[in-house]
């Protein structure tokens, strides 16, 4: 430990491992701390990503890849389903490798690396951050910095501690559970990622089915906070595997919960900056946030590094990474934010019912608006409450 | 178990009658639960949850546990 850093950056997931990395690389002194004693473990995540976000900050490593994705299939809960292309070429991946490789990139581009380190408290000077306080093994001390990016995830103290307001709304959170399910060959297709939708499998949210080969796959859901009527995420999902992979073996058991309000209003502070899931910037729909915390964790350096340099890192200079990431997701991030609204909103039935309508149709020859309105002709009835699929969908496409 | 509410009982007496128990056996240590906290009351040392003080027992946490691995519970008074 040195007595000062340039960074200090708090958890190492994707968003802080590429800050630690992309900030040392610019040439300053960095420190990343990670609480959990081995990075990249607990896994919390179902581990799909889309490749062309991610090639920027890591080019793509066959052993971490466990498989290649050329479709997404949506079932409702009577049998029917739509199959869509990704938007972009998408991989399941093995984070508890892939967030290792981050790490020690960070680690090789000159920061100093830290597992089984916590911020137990801010450090303030003259009203601003000045670094945390952190515990290592049964040991407390302060370690001072010029600027702190909190990338401490969904359950962010660092961010709260220094006075954001991050704490989200129940209808506005994903509660999470995941199996790593193993079965005999051939239960899972390899190239295909599944997603369940209806009330009954994960109301307010939905089920996946991520293969990580033909035999292993991430089974799992998230539910909305709100909506989970006195059940927990995990009962949901042992219902959802009975049902569909009975005697599967579990390999593993994830918990875990995503913010899924869109990112905060104030992600900086004097001496703080805020990225990932610790700002909230996982995609509101679907609660997705690997690439989008790294593609943070690169705003955020950039707009950081020149502030350190002049030791100006004043709230109103950081703002400039807030305008940034607003630039570039606000509108999209609103709109995907209705669209999850809309289809929390709507009944088993009638979801049932659009699925159905949607499987019919040519879908790789249209573009979403006409997908939106075709479906939404078949279905009048829901013309009202999908009004804002229509104008949201337009937004993305 | 109810390690939370022994630890308050003294401290206070105008303090909100209820605390939460974490049951370690179902708890994940995922954060869910630190995520949705609006008292900044439970905290996450590594994989261990803590409890303190400023619990109001409002049960925000307990509905998004993941494993339902926190209860509602009456705080001990001395």
């Amino acid at each position: 430990m040195k007595p000062h850093y340039d960074v200090i950056v708090v958890g190492a997931g994707p968003a802080g491992s590429t800050a630690a990395r992309l900030a040392a690389g610019n040439g300053l002194d960095v420190l990343l701390i990670e609480k959990h004693r081995e990075i990249g473990s607990p896994v919390r995540c179902a581990e799909a990503l889309g490749l062309d976000s991610l090639r920027p900050y890591i080019e793509p490593e066959e052993r971490w890849i466990n498989a290649r994705i050329s479709r997404f299939a949506i079932h409702g809960t009577a049998g029917h389903s739509v199959s869509v292309p990704p938007t972009e070429p998408t991989l399941v991946i093995e984070r508890k490798i892939f967030d290792r490789e981050l790490a020690h990139r960070a680690a090789q581009a000159g920061a100093a690396v830290l597992a089984g380190t916590s911020a137990v408290g801010v450090l303030r000077e003259n009203g601003r951050i000045a670094g945390v306080k952190i515990k290592r093994r049964d040991r407390v001390e302060d370690a001072r910095s010029t600027l702190v990016i909190a990338a401490d995830g969904t359950e962010s103290q660092v961010a709260r501690w220094a006075g954001l307001n991050s704490v989200p709304p129940l209808a506005d959170y994903y509660v999470a559970a995941e199996f790593l399910l193993s079965t005999d060959g051939g239960r899972f297709d390899p190239a295909e990622c599944q997603y369940h939708v209806g009330a009954s499998i994960a109301p307010g949210g939905y089920a996946w089915v991520f293969p990580k080969g033909d035999r292993t796959a991430n089974v799992g859901l998230v539910l909305g906070a709100d909506r989970a009527a006195g059940r927990s995420a995990l009962s949901y999902l042992e219902q959802f595997v009975e049902r569909r992979f009975p005697g599967a073996g579990i390999l593993s058991e994830i918990a875990g919960g995503i913010p899924v309000t869109g990112a905060l209003k104030h992600m900086v502070a004097d001496g703080l900056m805020v990225i990932g899931d610790a700002a909230h910037q996982a995609d509101p729909l679907h609660g997705g946030g690997i690439n989008l915390g790294m593609i943070a964790a690169d705003l955020a350096v950039q707009v950081g590094t020149p502030a350190v340099r002049r030791g100006d890192v004043s709230a109103k200079t950081l703002r400039a990474y807030e305008e940034a990431w607003k630039a570039r997701f606000g509108r999209p991030h609103d709109a995907l934010y209705r669209i999850r609204k809309t289809i929390a909103a709507i009944s088993e039935e009638s979801m049932n019912a659009l699925i159905k309508t949607a499987s019919e149709l040519p879908l790789a020859e249209m573009s979403t608006g006409q997908i939106l309105l075709a479906v939404l002709k078949s279905h009048p009835s829901l013309l009202l409450e999908a009004r804002a699929l229509i104008t949201s969908g337009l937004i993305l496409k | 178990m109810f390690k939370a509410g022994l630890q308050s009982a003294s401290r206070t007496r105008e303090k909100p009658q209820k605390t939460v128990a974490v049951n370690y056996d179902l708890c994940h240590y995922c954060g869910a639960c630190v995520a949705v906290c609006p008292a900044d009351a439970l905290f996450l040392n590594d994989t261990r949850l803590e409890v303190n003080d400023a619990c109001t027992g409002c049960e925000r946490c307990a509905k998004v546990c993941p494993m339902h691995a926190l209860s509602v519970v009456k705080r001990i008074t001395p």
